[in-house]
C-alpha cells in the first residue's frame, strides 16, 4: 500500500526532476550519458511490451531499432528530407519492418519465435553491410544531419535541446506505452500471454494481436532509432550487435517485465553504473560480468525485476 | 455470421471426424442440439469427448472431416475467435483462465472480445456473470492463480457467459470437485440454462447429467453408441458394456 501511495507521488516528482536536471548538471558529457540513457529506455520499455506484456520471445527488437537509425540517417542525408520527419520515418519505418516479420511470427509459437527474430536480425545487418555504397557498410554513416529549430542548433549549449527533445520523447513514448497496456488491447496481450487458447476461445484474435504489438513495439523503437543517428549523427552497424541486444535486454530483464517504468530506470541505472565502471580500473571490460552478475540475482530474487518491489500490494 | 435461418437447431454437428494419423479420436459424429436444451455428453476415459468440442470450436484444432452449423449457419469459414464470438463458447477440463489477471478482468476480457461490447456495458457484464455463477463479490479482484479450484471453475464459465454465447459447451465442469461442490454446480448449470444459454456438458459424474440433461449422448471410442432420453440411454446394454465391461468378459 505505501509503495501503490508512493508510485502516484512518484512520477510527477521525477517528471520534475527530469526537467530540472539541466540546470543542476551542465556537464556535456552527463548530460549525453542521460540522452544515451533515455534512448535505451524506450527501446528496453517498448521491447517490453512484446516482450513481457505480450509473452513473444521477439530478439528483432534492436534490429528495429536500428532500422530506425539507417532509414532516419539515410532519409535525413541522402535524401535531405528534415531531420524531424527523418526520425518519423525512422519509426515507420520500423513499424514495416516488424509488420514483415510478424507475418510468420504470429503462427509460431516460443524458441521458434527466437529463432525467426534473430535471422531477421542478422539479415538486416547483413543488408547494411552489403549495401556499402549507400549505408557505408561496416564503416557506417557519418555527418548525419542534426536538428534545428527556428534556426537554433540543438547541440548549442551543452547538448540542452538535445536532452529536452530526448527526454520528451521518454515521456510520449511511456504515456503512450503505459496507455496501450491499460487499454483493452493491452488486456488482451496480457491474455494471450497467460492462455493462448484460452483466450481465443474468448473472442480474442491471436494473430491480429500479435501483429499489434509487434508493430506498436517497433516504432518506439524506430523512433528512439531516428533519434539516436540524428543526434549521434553517426550509424554505425554495431547497433545490431549481439552486446546492444544483451544490454538492452538485461535492462528489460532487471527493470521488470510486464513493466512500462521497470527498464526505463533500469536504462539509467545501467547506462551511469556501466559508465561509472569503465574509468574504475581494471573493470573497463568486467563491469558486463558485474552486470551479469547483478542480473542473475536479480532474477534470482526478484524474478519480476526490480519493478515488482514497487507493484507489491 | 448471417441472420438465424428459421427453424434451424441451434447446433448441428454433422458427420464430424478427426484423425490422428492412424488413430480416429472422432469418427463420422452427427446430432443436434436444440436452443434450450441441457445436451448431455458421456464416455469412457478417451472416448473423444474433449476432441469433440476442440474440433466444434477450432481451439486447438479443427475436424479433418465434417461439419458444424450454427443456427443454420456453416461455421467452417470463420477463424476459431470468430467460432466464439458467433455464440459457441467452451470451458476446458484443464483449469484455464487469464492466471495474472484478476477474476474480474477475466470476465470483463471475455465480455469485451467475445461479447463485443463497448466498455460500459462489458463491465456490467462481466459483473452480471460473475454474480450468476454466485462468484463471492469480494474476491473478484483477485488474481486468478490465487483462486481456488472450484472459484476458478466458477470464473471459466463465468466468462462464458460475460462472452454472450448462443450455445455453452461444459467439458468436464465436475472434475476434481468434492460432493458439496458438484451439487452447488449442478446448480450454476440450472441456472445457466434458466438464464436461456443452451447447454453442451461433457461430463463424468452421471447422476450429475441424469440430473440436469434433457438428451443424453453416449460416445465410446470416438463414435456415438446411444442418443436419447437420459434415463433411456443409460440403461441402453452397449452403453452398460462401454462404461462396466462384458459380463461374461468379467466371469
Amino acid at each position: 500500500m505505501f509503495f501503490l501511495k508512493l508510485r502516484t507521488v512518484a512520477i510527477p516528482l521525477l517528471l520534475v526532476i527530469g526537467l530540472l536536471v539541466p540546470i543542476f548538471v551542465q556537464d556535456t558529457y552527463i548530460r549525453h550519458l542521460f540522452i544515451i540513457a533515455f534512448i535505451y529506455g524506450i527501446v528496453a520499455s517498448s521491447w517490453d511490451l512484446s516482450l513481457g506484456y505480450a509473452g513473444i520471445f521477439n530478439f528483432g527488437h534492436i534490429a528495429f531499432f536500428g532500422i530506425g537509425v539507417y532509414a532516419a540517417g539515410l532519409c535525413a542525408k541522402l535524401l535531405g528530407i528534415d531531420p524531424w520527419i527523418a526520425m518519423l520515418i525512422g519509426g515507420m519505418a520500423a513499424s514495416a519492418a516488424a509488420g514483415l516479420v510478424a507475418l510468420p511470427v504470429v503462427r509460431l509459437q516460443g524458441v521458434y519465435v527466437v529463432l525467426v527474430t534473430f535471422a531477421f536480425s542478422q539479415l538486416v545487418l547483413q543488408v547494411v553491410i552489403s549495401q556499402s555504397q549507400i549505408t557505408g557498410g561496416t564503416l557506417g554513416m557519418v555527418r548525419v544531419p542534426t536538428i534545428e529549430l527556428f534556426g537554433y542548433n540543438f547541440l548549442r549549449d551543452y547538448k540542452l535541446g538535445y536532452y529536452y527533445v530526448a527526454f520528451a520523447l521518454l515521456v510520449a513514448s511511456a504515456f503512450c506505452l503505459r496507455q496501450l497496456v491499460r487499454s483493452d488491447f493491452g488486456l488482451s496481450l496480457k491474455a494471450l500471454r497467460d492462455n493462448e487458447d484460452y483466450a481465443v476461445s474468448r473472442g480474442i484474435p491471436i494473430s491480429t494481436q500479435r501483429l499489434k504489438v509487434l508493430v506498436a513495439s517497433a516504432f518506439f523503437a524506430g523512433i528512439a532509432g531516428g533519434f539516436y543517428v540524428i543526434y549521434l549523427r553517426v550509424a554505425s552497424p554495431e547497433v545490431f550487435n549481439f552486446s546492444t541486444v544483451s544490454l538492452v535486454l538485461s535492462m528489460v530483464l532487471v527493470g521488470g517485465t510486464a513493466s512500462i517504468y521497470g527498464p526505463i530506470f533500469a536504462a539509467l541505472g545501467l547506462t551511469f553504473v556501466l559508465e561509472g565502471l569503465a574509468n574504475v580500473n581494471g573493470l573497463a571490460e568486467g563491469r558486463f560480468m558485474l552486470v551479469a552478475i547483478v542480473m542473475v540475482l536479480v532474477l534470482l530474487f526478484l524474478p519480476k525485476g526490480l519493478a515488482s518491489i514497487f507493484s507489491r500490494k | 455470421m448471417a441472420d438465424q435461418t428459421h427453424d434451424a437447431p441451434l447446433l448441428e454437428a454433422r458427420n464430424l471426424t478427426r484423425r490422428f494419423g492412424a488413430l480416429v479420436a472422432v469418427d463420422d459424429v452427427s446430432f443436434i442440439v436444440e436452443k434450450g436444451q441441457v445436451f448431455g455428453i458421456a464416455g469412457p476415459n478417451g472416448s473423444g469427448k474433449s476432441t469433440l468440442f476442440n474440433i466444434i470450436t477450432g481451439v486447438p484444432f479443427r475436424p479433418s472431416s465434417g461439419q458444424v452449423f450454427l443456427s443454420g449457419q456453416p461455421i467452417e469459414r470463420l477463424r476459431p475467435h470468430q467460432i466464439s464470438r458467433a455464440g459457441i463458447l467452451r470451458t476446458f477440463q484443464k483449469d484455464a483462465e487469464f492466471a495474472t489477471l484478476s477474476a474480474r478482468e477475466n470476465a470483463y476480457a471475455s465480455a469485451v472480445f467475445c461479447g463485443q461490447s463497448d466498455s460500459r456495458s462489458a463491465h456490467a457484464a462481466a459483473e452480471q456473470a460473475l454474480d450468476d455463477v454466485s462468484f463471492d463479490k469480494g474476491r473478484r479482484d483477485r488474481a486468478a492463480w490465487a483462486l481456488s479450484v472450484f472459484e476458478r471453475k466458477q470464473l471459466m464459465i463465468a466468462s462464458a457467459i460475460a462472452g454472450r454465447p448462443k450455445v455453452l459447451l461444459l467439458d468436464e465442469p465436475a472434475a476434481g470437485l468434492t460432493r458439496p461442490e458438484i451439487a452447488d454446480l449442478a446448480r450454476l448449470v440450472r441456472t445457466v440454462h434458466e438464464r436461456g444459454i443452451t447447454v453442451v456438458l461433457i461430463e463424468h459424474v452421471l447422476p450429475l447429467l441424469l440430473d440436469v440433461s434433457q438428451h443424453l449422448m453416449i460416445l465410446n471410442q470416438g463414435a456415438i453408441i446411444a442418443s436419447g432420453k437420459p434415463q433411456e440411454v443409460v440403461r441402453n446394454p452397449l452403453v452398460m458394456e462401454a462404461y462396466l465391461g462384458k459380463r461374461e468378459a468379467v466371469l
